[in-house]
């Protein structure tokens, strides 16, 4: 670690760095510098300004089935189209045959960030051809 | 400037870049690392991420002033050099966040910009402060970044103190211990901040100790310094807080209290600044 003794010691030869020069160089890349933080502070406002609403919207479709071991495998995808972040948020499939259950599986998303998606599955023992998928969401808490 | 001269001045801005670089790695190391960085870029709101990036600024010239790796002596120049350290920041965190893969081309451009901004805020610190560590040795007459007066001395402080605090802020460890601890551990631990803030600074002897002022006696030198350094790194601690998350909901006592305990690593980073920097 330099200190203040290190810091008085005899400038280098050669140190081409003369007063108040900031090379043109320096300032270019200053300026993509600038426009990052311009362009990050801009996209934050127009996010702020245009969802006031901080509530995720979720919603969840099934994405294949196949078979996958013994069993079954439906695999999912949630997707969140709103400026909110759903934390433990559950996810749960069910195979029905009119108001029956036959299976249900539950998984649970640690985090769904806003406008993402996020994807997984469900592991069925009997053919999800043969009944009725459904899958739906349970709650969520906020982060 | 002479063509040669030229040369020279970039070649010493390119070997600045690769330690700004660097620092960047060294310093945003831990929390490129820290998954609640990535939740909480996504999940904290826009306009506290948009704040913590504005205030990030003007703090990042003023450590330019103090401490940043080329000698300063202007204000122009400190605003490049500031600007340079967040290009370097953003750059090296969307690197390593990629290949960690915690942002790819599937991420959401909402998910990926929080993530990324959030960890600029440290790179671009680690970068600026890299960029005077790192430096092997400066010229003699930068009177700007030498021996701040008593205001440089706090804005140090602070900038420690945000250091270290934003080290330890994302975890949830400062909110649980806060609720394990008793009100005596707390006040213990608030006295313990202090002594250590006040014994690095003034007893250690470490190197880049500041010289006791003439008729400066123990206590002026406390209560000008230390305490006044404590109670702005709680206000530093409790800002972190409120910007993560970490406060909403709570009562004013547990705000406070979390502030003591995440104040404990945050006053350390105070005084270490005022003898590294």
């Amino acid at each position: 670690m330099a200190n203040r003794a290190a810091k008085k010691q005899e400038p280098r030869k050669g140190e081409a760095h003369p007063r108040g020069s900031t090379t043109p160089l320096e300032w270019a890349i200053a300026a993509l510098g600038a426009m990052l933080l311009a362009a990050l502070l801009l996209y934050l406002a127009y996010f702020a300004v245009s969802y006031r609403e901080t509530a995720p919207a979720a919603s969840v479709e099934a994405l294949s089935v196949a078979p996958a071991g013994a069993g079954y495998l439906v695999r999912y995808r949630v997707v969140n189209e709103a400026n909110g972040t759903a934390a433990g948020l559950q996810v749960i499939g069910q195979l029905r045959r009119g108001d029956e259950t036959i299976e249900e599986r539950e998984a649970v998303i640690d985090y769904l960030p806003p406008f993402s998606a996020r994807e997984g599955g469900f592991y069925f023992s009997q053919d999800p051809g043969s009944y009725e998928l459904v899958l739906s969401l349970g709650g969520y808490s906020e982060p | 400037m002479k063509a040669s001269d030229r040369h020279g001045a970039d070649r010493h801005f390119f070997v600045g870049l690769a330690r700004a670089f660097a620092g960047a790695l060294i310093f945003a190391m831990p929390l490129l690392m820290t998954m609640e960085m990535w939740q909480i870029g996504f999940y904290m709101g826009d306009v506290k991420l948009a704040l913590l990036a504005l205030v990030s600024f003007p703090l990042l010239v003023g450590l330019s002033r103090y401490s940043g790796f080329e000698p300063t002596y202007s204000l122009g120049d400190d605003v490049a050099d500031a600007l340079v350290a967040i290009f370097v920041g953003a750059v090296m965190a969307t690197g390593v966040l990629w290949l960690f893969e915690v942002v790819g081309p599937e991420t959401s451009p909402r998910e990926a910009v929080g993530k990324i901004a959030l960890q600029t805020v440290p790179a671009a610190i680690g970068a600026t402060l890299a960029r005077g560590q790192l430096h092997g040795a400066r010229p003699e007459s930068t009177e700007p970044d030498q021996e701040p007066g008593f205001a440089g001395e706090l804005f140090l402080m602070g900038v420690g103190a945000l250091f270290l605090g934003l080290n330890v802020a994302p975890t949830e460890e400062p909110i649980l211990l806060s609720y394990m601890m008793g009100p005596w551990h707390q006040i213990a631990l608030a006295a313990a901040s202090i002594l250590l803030m006040h014994g690095f600074v003034y007893a250690v002897e470490f190197p880049g100790q500041p010289r006791p002022m003439e008729g400066a006696t123990f206590l002026s030198l406390l209560l000008r310094y230390t305490i006044t350094g404590y109670v702005l790194v709680l206000g530093i601690c409790i800002y972190l807080l409120w910007t993560f998350g970490r406060t909403s909901g709570l009562a004013l006592e547990e705000i406070i209290s979390a502030g003591i305990v995440l104040g404990f690593p945050a006053s350390i980073g105070a005084a270490a600044a005022r003898l590294i920097l």
